[in-house]
């Protein structure tokens, strides 16, 4: 019977359908109404206004460019380490693969102690600090800056890019190298020519995934990035406007355009990778 | 230089590759595991002691064992909800359903901090009625309900739907082919769901940090977090990052173990 | 052109060798096959002339040039896979046109071995479709273009065949040997399909296993095969199990007793009185006779006819003879009368059998 059918499949699936509306739409829409109204009115009389949005574009300017900076950096940062990494689990390896596809695994357990842990390492007196030592970058420069916020992200979000590189390269067939290789070309044109063309797909959904998790980074960037880096990603500022000013006005639409970013990501990631669960 | 040597090169130097992007992943845990148990002497060396970890059991397993309930509790309602809805999106064609599932792993694509934000100006106006542990349990088990739905689709993905068929020809109705049939052949594959799923909520710390203040409640991670803000690198707080990496780490090490990575390739892994 | 010489090649993967000493000839612009089950190591072999494998032992020469240390690239050859390898994210053109980039030849002369190519597969006018928009017929042709395109002084075939349906391979398989005429260029092809082989080599080597277990020309591994594996992989065959009983080198014949038959087998060198030996006898070469027959046949025997399977050309009959269940293949109009013959008795008679020495066990 088509309507039992209906039903059946209705009742499998409403559970999960109620969960996301109550919790994921609900609050969603909650903040989206907030985002109009000033302040903490909401809390006691709403008075709605644009002013949010206008106070974004005149003074949140920068912490917007900044936070996509670093997120972009540590992006390509992931896909110019993690390329490689995906290629010899796919192409090259025998051994020890399962070691380390589970080691693979380490960066899910959190951004707090990639944050942490790096956070140690750069400090002065650190177990490495030699490195710094030899490279002769002042201590001070090295932590609490741009680009040890982006290697920590990196490092949060390598495995993504591996994973999205690796499904990619593993749908390349090999004869296609090997095809390329008996026609004269060397290793490394093979390469160029043949599987990285081909593996475009995964490299491109592997940065979009990167940066879309990223964007939601908080601890990272506070621990590692220090005041002036830092303090002026969106994440933070929606934490800082929030509940320490108060401002859940001024919170809620930062939120919102945050929302509306990583949506977009999420949109272009689907179309890319054509959904290919469902 | 013939060819078996200069493959052996090449070989060796991916290996090497490999090696030292594991060592950069692993660098942070491993910092951390050395700073808990360097104990500073007054006479200024630094010994090996597991002092620390005596230090924080007091006040520090209390949250611990809360976070691991949380955890336990959304696991529980995630795979009660997510493996029939996978069930659905695997095995039945209806319209829309590309759009469902699309929203319905929404939740991975927005910044924890907004969705956290959203959550707890929801608690204040909406349910004012769902503070303390259930307002965790809930938020959790809406945030990661997408692992579950992943993962047993995946699992689905795999299975074949002749043996369900089999088993209804030989005269099993649909709920008991599921209970005998389909479950245990699905299980492994949701013990993949259900690790990344313990993984990732028993960490989680940016929505514990938003929602400590309506519900009152101090998970472990957001514990370390403020201690980090306090108390920065006293070895007390590395003891207390450590232990909870090891709890982490000690679960994925059994479960690798005991049922390896073939349930999270194609989900997470390649 | 070209004279390929493959010498005692070994290829192991963990603990057991897919190939096994192997030695293979290939005489400058003659069709050699390699021919046998999957998992033989037929295409191990093939890879390992091509460069895409390094053997454990063994060297590889074209005419005298020791080639074994050359990539793949070094070695000028055209390889065509099993499954279609047409770069697709090129079109037609540009993938024909790899093999020339790579060396760096004039566009002027890139246009014309397009062309030329395409002419020689009979697929002009091609150049710009994409390899997803091709058949798998048209695209193995474009295949075979690309890799003619180059010039090679060996095509190595990996078998190009078998995902094609079976008309089409029909027609393919007479493309290439046709192409190969041609070109004159010396051809190793792989493949399991023993009528495929049959139909267009030179020379076959039979493997199994990782080894060689004869080697020659379609009619002489028919009519001769030297081992039991041989004697059933190609074409369907009898066996029985024997005796030699008598040895005649002036008449060339050789009297071997079999459950309780006797029968007469051509005589060869290697044989001695009293040595096992098994018997062939192909289905098509018995046939049913009447009793005013006899005279014409060197072995007659008598037996009950059990099912008999009409497959259209032939028509299949399982004779129970002292024993023994025989195969018998019946062609022409007579095949007709044989529909409903269970329990018949008959009177078979055959001349052609061959004897495989140091073979006891008959094969499954």
């Amino acid at each position: 019977m088509k309507s039992g059918r209906r039903t059946k499949i209705l009742t499998m699936l409403s559970p999960a359908i109620l969960l996301e509306i109550g919790l994921f739409f609900i609050p969603l829409a909650m903040l989206t109404i907030i985002s109009f109204t000033e302040k903490e009115s909401f809390f006691f009389k709403p008075v709605y206004t644009l002013s949010n949005y206008t106070d974004i574009f005149n003074f949140y300017g920068f912490d917007f460019q900044n936070t996509f900076t670093l997120v972009a950096a540590a992006a390509f940062l992931d896909l110019i380490l993690g390329y490689p990494f995906a290629y010899i689990m796919v192409r090259r390896i025998r051994r020890f693969a399962d070691l380390f596809r589970s080691i693979m695994l380490i960066p899910l357990f959190g951004e707090l102690y990639i944050a942490y842990g790096l956070w140690f390492v750069f400090l002065p007196g650190g177990p490495l600090s030699f490195i710094f030592d030899f490279l002769g970058i002042p201590v001070s420069k090295a932590l609490y800056s741009a680009p040890s916020a982006v290697l920590g992200l990196a490092i949060y979000t390598f495995p993504f890019v591996v994973y999205n590189v690796g499904i990619s390269l593993q749908e390349i067939e090999r004869s296609f190298e090997e095809a390329a290789r008996c026609l004269g070309a060397g290793a490394v044109q093979a390469f160029f020519r043949i599987t990285l063309p081909l593996s475009f797909p995964g490299m491109l959904s592997g940065w979009l995934m990167s940066f879309g998790w990223n964007l939601g980074a908080y601890a990272i960037p506070v621990i590692m990035g220090g005041v002036i880096t830092g303090q002026r990603i969106i994440s933070v500022k929606v934490y800082s406007t929030g509940l320490v000013t108060m401002n859940f006005g001024l919170s809620a639409a930062l939120g919102v355009l945050l929302v509306v970013v990583s949506m977009i990501i999420f949109y272009v990631t689907l179309k890319v990778t054509k959904g290919v669960l469902v | 230089m013939n060819r078996r040597t200069s493959s052996l090169l090449t070989s060796s130097a991916a290996y090497l590759y490999l090696v030292i992007c594991c060592a950069v992943l692993l660098l942070p845990f491993i910092v951390t595991l050395v700073r808990s148990v360097s104990v500073a002497q007054p006479d200024g060396t630094v010994v090996f002691s597991l002092a620390p970890y005596g230090e924080i059991y007091q006040h520090f397993w209390p949250k611990v064992n809360t976070s691991l309930q949380i955890a336990l509790f959304t696991i529980v309602i995630d795979t009660v909800i997510g493996i029939p809805a996978s069930y659905a999106l695997t095995r039945y064609e209806f319209r829309g359903k590309k759009s469902l599932f699309a929203l319905l792993n929404g939740v991975w694509y927005v910044p924890g901090v907004c969705y956290a934000m959203a959550l707890v100006l929801a608690y204040y106006f909406v349910y004012k009625f769902f503070l303390g542990f259930w307002g965790f349990v809930a938020a959790y088990s809406c945030g990661f309900l997408f692992l579950m739905l992943l993962t047993c689709m995946v699992a689905f993905r795999h299975f074949d739907p002749r043996y369900e068929e089999a088993a209804l020809c030989l005269g099993a109705g649909r709920l008991r082919t599921f209970l005998h049939v389909t479950l245990p052949l699905i299980g492994p594959g949701v013990t993949a769901g259900i690790l990344l799923t313990f993984v990732l909520s028993f960490n989680e710390f940016i929505t514990a940090l938003l929602l400590t203040g309506p519900t009152r409640l101090k998970t472990a991670p957001l514990a370390v977090y403020s201690d980090i803000r306090m108390f920065g690198v006293r070895e007390t707080v590395a003891a207390e990052a450590t232990v909870l990496q090891l709890i982490s780490l000690i679960v994925v090490v059994l479960y690798l173990k005991f049922i390896g990575t073939r349930y999270l390739r194609g989900v997470i892994l390649i | 052109m070209t004279r390929v010489r493959a010498v005692n090649i070994t290829k192991r993967y963990e603990a057991v060798a897919a190939v096994n000493s192997i030695n293979l000839e290939a005489e400058d612009g003659t069709f050699v096959t390699l021919l046998g089950p999957s998992g033989c190591g037929k295409s191990t072999t093939l890879k390992v002339i091509a460069g895409l494998i390094y053997p454990d032992e063994g060297e590889i020469y074209f005419d005298d040039r020791n080639v074994t240390e050359l990539p793949p690239d070094k070695r000028n050859i055209g390889f065509v896979f099993q499954r279609i390898a047409l770069f697709p994210h090129m079109n037609v053109q540009k993938n024909i046109a790899f093999g020339l980039r790579m060396k760096h030849r004039p566009k002027e002369e890139i246009e014309r071995k397009i062309k030329e190519v395409l002419y020689i597969v009979h697929l002009e006018g091609f150049e710009k479709r994409m390899p997803s928009q091709l058949s798998g017929g048209q695209a193995q042709r474009i295949e075979i273009a690309r890799v003619l395109a180059t010039d090679p002084d060996i095509l190595l075939f990996d078998e190009p065949l078998s995902n094609i349906d079976a008309k089409l391979r029909d027609e393919l398989k007479y493309e290439i040997r046709r192409i190969q005429r041609e070109t004159g260029k010396t051809m190793i092809y792989v493949t399991h399909d023993q009528a495929e082989a049959f139909a267009i080599s030179d020379k076959i080597y039979v493997m199994n296993n990782g080894s060689i277990e004869q080697i020659g020309t379609p009619v002489e591994l028919y009519v001769n095969p030297v081992t039991p594996f041989v004697a059933s992989f190609i074409g369907s065959n009898n066996f029985l199990k024997g005796r030699i009983l008598d040895l005649n080198p002036s008449t060339k014949v050789a009297r071997v007793s079999s459950d309780g038959m006797d029968i007469e087998a051509p005589y060869s060198n290697g044989l001695r009185v009293n040595d096992q030996v098994l018997v062939c006898i192909r289905p098509e070469d018995i046939s049913v006779i009447g009793e005013g027959e006899r005279s014409k046949y060197n072995n007659v025997v008598q037996g009950k006819i059990g099912e008999s399977v009409f497959t259209g050309l032939l028509t299949r009959l399982n004779v129970n003879v002292e024993g023994t269940l025989l195969k018998i293949d019946v062609q022409g109009s007579e095949r007709f009368s044989y529909l409903n013959v269970k329990g018949k008795e008959v009177l078979l008679g055959f001349n052609r059998c061959s004897l495989i020495t140091g073979a006891t066990e008959i094969p499954a």
